[in-house]
């Protein structure tokens, strides 16, 4: 019989008036890489905090490693051996490697610290899982996959009962997480128990044994490996537009009409032209208005790369960047203010200004268009009349915190839709999102594009960019490795995964 | 005609600050009161004009601060740049330069500091307490050093209109600091609330990140407002300067503290993106009224200084739980 090493019996939880988790009933074995697919939002992150730091509970229990951690009769809220690999940081950045594994971990009791000795330990474990990383090296100059490397090695050595990777999918590139996956199998046999926690089934369940899937805070279905269609999952979602653009995509169902353009007759949006930095290599391609491309990296993300040449950040590129027509200088930072906007992931947080009402979050830009905007209140007045049908009340509200996620990313969208750049890069537009979140972005993207904008898509794994795409540029270690037309998708995303 | 009175109500007082705003000045009139029971002199038409002559240097200050607490920085630099305007302006004057081109000195050295602070904070990246404390020292040297380390001698009756300008001359009645700070208040009060720098000074304090991505110059905006602050100082150096009839090394001492004091008394976040410069003024006249009525009361300066300085503390500490805290929830019963 298989030892178990997490149950929770009929969690249920609220924060005031809201249920998060909703008769939550699940259990992980040890050994096991067990991964959670969440439909939608509802108590992913409350499960987090009953995992890590045994939140209260309104009714259910909760067992690690056979023992009653958290109940609804008694919940200490004492932390719980359980360790998040996430996107965000965990590692001390200034410190070096061997410190973090070591010392910076719970439990550790030396006075005196033996630098030779972690050093040498450090090195052991870093060969065994023959990864070329100096012990003794700042966490800083890390890479990303190197860091969740360095963490995974954190977690193991405190013998955490319980390890989350909590979507890192955003973060990683497809052969990155291939790769990993290998270090989870390598520990998995070693007794060490995963739960992998992501939005994408295509990134999930290559990654586990047996996936579960999560909706309205509670467990709605198990897959074994990889036993399950697109349409099984899309029905268990209940999602309604979902299906239909899973079956476009499948070659079932015709492709929306879109409006042909002849695209020989334009001037591209934007074109790059035999692009070299320290990552990209000769990278060269167009993008047409109103057209949508993917630029997919399964190496490492580009994003950073990308958008510091566009922004004016970096001067450090050779190569030509033509943008409607006129030529971008190294740092010049003009068109970030004309012809090229960046919606960065997680727009719901990093595109908005807190402190600023809604309508101020919408028009932020349009002075660029309108001059005197800020003293024209005609003008607020005429935006406020033509979008109040997207917006409707939230128009009027001044505080950010009110608002819904979705609601601020309709705003960052339509902050673009209204100025109307040449193009938008949209950096992991879906990180983070849920099924519902992820089919509002595609809406939101199409409406860029019926406008005319030329929209860029940067991801290192994102399946869903695929609805929205007309062409996807495949980039491997920042090099061009193939360009994919619609048609082809079907093909990219079955095999995006696998080694 | 109830309902749109209601909802115009609620409106204004959803401005994001407006409610710290309508809290203090509620804290004001409390204190007027309280002060004029205590002495009835309070409010006697001699006593107000000097207290609002007393508060124009504070204010004044308080609205360059403002600006630079709202793009989530702060001027430290500020009672030194004013220290160094008094001494500057003095030491020309008594040096026999016509009055109104030592003043154009004065303010372009002062700007010229403004725009070493900004390029410092914005284009160095140098954290903006270290910046501006060492820009700070050098503007105390400054003062210092422009008349051999000695105070200057009494600028003369050539400067008599100066004074009259900056301190001694009303106009309508009200003493012409006051019309000074009035002035400036309404001309940056507009520039933050209906020009695109103002919308981006917001911006900055609010999301640095999402600030860039959305194209604003960062750098501009976070000179332009050191550039106000500067400006906003080296006035308040000036009227100090017309006050005293001289130049004193030490003028401006501790005006920094006193400027932020005004700014987050009247709800001006030291987090950044938030604040009205209506609050600073509410601000600046708590500070001042709290000055002049517990003189009124014999308080001791220690005793002023101690619940000035608690004031200040309460007021950035709710400010912290407010922007920090969760937004409030109803409970289910």
């Amino acid at each position: 019989m298989r030892e178990e090493v997490l149950r929770m019996e009929h969690v249920t939880t609220d924060d005031f008036e809201i249920t998060n988790l909703d008769n939550m009933s699940m259990h992980i074995f040890k050994g096991e890489i067990a991964g959670l697919l969440p439909i939608d939002e509802q108590g992913r992150k409350k499960l987090l905090e009953v995992l890590c730091s045994n939140a209260p509970l309104q009714y259910g229990r909760v067992y690690l490693e056979n023992d009653l951690v958290n109940s609804y009769l008694k919940s200490g809220q004492r932390a719980n051996r359980v360790y998040v690999i996430s996107r965000q940081n965990r590692l001390i950045q200034d410190l070096s490697v061997c410190d973090n594994i070591f010392v910076m971990r719970r439990g550790f009791r030396q006075y005196v610290v033996n630098k030779k000795i972690l050093y040498s330990e450090a090195k052991r474990i870093l060969d065994q899982l023959q990864m070329n990383i100096d012990p003794g090296a700042p966490a800083d100059t890390l890479t990303d996959y190197e860091r969740v490397v360095i963490e995974l090695i954190e977690a193991v050595v405190q013998r955490s009962s319980l390890i989350v990777i909590d979507e890192i999918g955003t973060t990683l590139g497809t052969q990155e997480l291939i790769r990993l996956r290998e270090l989870f199998r390598y520990y998995a046999g070693q007794g060490f128990s995963f739960l992998y926690i992501g939005n994408h089934h295509e990134e999930v369940l290559p990654m586990c044994d047996r996936t579960m899937l999560m909706k309205g805070g509670r467990i709605v279905h198990i897959v074994q490996g990889e036993d399950i269609t697109d349409e099984e999952i899309l029905k268990v979602a209940g999602s309604a537009r979902f299906p239909e653009l899973y079956l476009q995509r499948e070659g079932v169902l015709p492709a929306e009409e879109e409006e042909k353009k002849n695209v020989q007759d334009q001037t591209a949006a934007l074109e790059f032209r035999d692009i070299t930095t320290e990552y990209l290599e000769h990278l060269s391609f167009s993008v047409w208005p109103g057209e949508c491309i993917v630029l997919l990296d399964r190496g490492m993300s580009p994003d950073d790369e990308i958008l510091n040449i566009v922004s004016g950040d970096s001067a450090k590129w050779k190569g030509e960047i033509i943008c409607g027509g006129k030529k971008l200088k190294p740092g010049q930072r003009k068109f970030l203010d004309e012809s090229i906007a960046i919606i960065e992931e997680y727009a719901h947080k990093s595109m908005i200004f807190p402190d600023l009402s809604f309508m101020d979050n919408l028009c932020i830009l349009m002075d660029r268009k309108v001059k005197g905007f800020w003293m024209q209140d005609k003008i607020r007045k005429s935006i406020r009349k033509e979008y109040a049908d997207v917006f409707g009340g939230n128009l009027d509200v001044m505080d950010m915190r009110k608002v819904s996620k979705m609601a601020k990313y309709t705003l960052v969208y339509y902050r673009y839709y209204m100025l109307r750049p040449r193009v938008v890069f949209c950096v992991q537009p879906f990180a983070g999102a849920d099924l519902y979140l992820r089919e509002h972005i595609l809406d939101l993207i199409q409406a860029l594009k019926k406008r005319g904008i030329a929209v860029i898509i940067l991801t290192t794994g994102s399946t869903d960019a695929s609805f929205a795409a007309d062409r996807l540029i495949m980039l491997e270690h920042g090099r061009l490795v193939r360009e994919f037309q619609k048609e082809e998708f079907k093909y990219l995303w079955e095999n995006l995964y696998k080694n | 005609m109830e309902k749109e009175k209601q909802s115009a109500l609620k409106k204004f007082l959803a401005i994001r600050g407006m409610g710290q705003v309508v809290t203090v000045t509620v804290g004001l009139i409390v204190l007027c009161i309280v002060f004029g029971i205590m002495n009835p002199n309070f409010f006697s038409s001699r006593n107000i004009g000097n207290l609002l002559r007393q508060i124009a240097p504070i204010l004044i200050v308080g609205i360059g601060q403002s600006y630079v607490l709202i793009t989530g920085n702060i001027d430290l630099s500020i009672g030194s740049v004013l220290g160094m305007s008094c001494m500057i302006s003095a030491t020309l004057m008594t040096k026999g330069m016509n009055p109104w081109v030592a003043v154009i000195l004065t303010v372009i050295i002062c700007i010229l500091t403004g725009v070493l602070n900004g390029l410092l904070v914005a284009q160095c990246k140098l954290p903006p307490f270290i910046a501006t404390l060492g820009t700070m020292t050098v503007a105390r040297g400054v003062a210092q050093f422009v008349n051999g380390n000695y105070n200057t001698d009494a600028i003369g009756e050539e400067a008599e209109f100066f004074r009259d300008v900056f301190y001694y001359g009303k106009t309508a009645g009200i003493f012409n600091p006051v019309w000074i700070a009035l002035i400036l208040f309404l001309v940056f009060n507009f520039l933050l609330s209906r020009t695109r720098t103002g919308r981006h000074t917001y911006a900055i304090g609010s999301n640095i990140d999402a600030a860039k991505l959305s194209g604003v110059n960062v750098v501009a905006t976070t000179v332009k407002v050191y550039v106000v602050s500067a400006f906003c100082s080296c006035i308040a150096g000036l009227i100090t300067c017309a006050t005293a009839g001289m130049g004193t090394m030490d003028a401006g001492n501790s005006y920094e503290m006193y400027a932020v004091a005004a700014s987050v008394i009247g709800g001006v976040s030291t987090l950044g993106g938030q604040g009205l410069l209506i609050g600073t003024v509410i601000g600046a006249a708590i500070w001042g009224v709290l000055q002049n009525g517990l003189q009124f009361a014999g308080a001791p300066v220690v005793i002023r200084n101690i619940v000035i300085g608690i004031i200040v503390v309460v007021s950035v500490l709710l400010d912290v739980i407010i922007r920090t805290g969760a937004p409030r929830k109803k409970k289910v019963k």
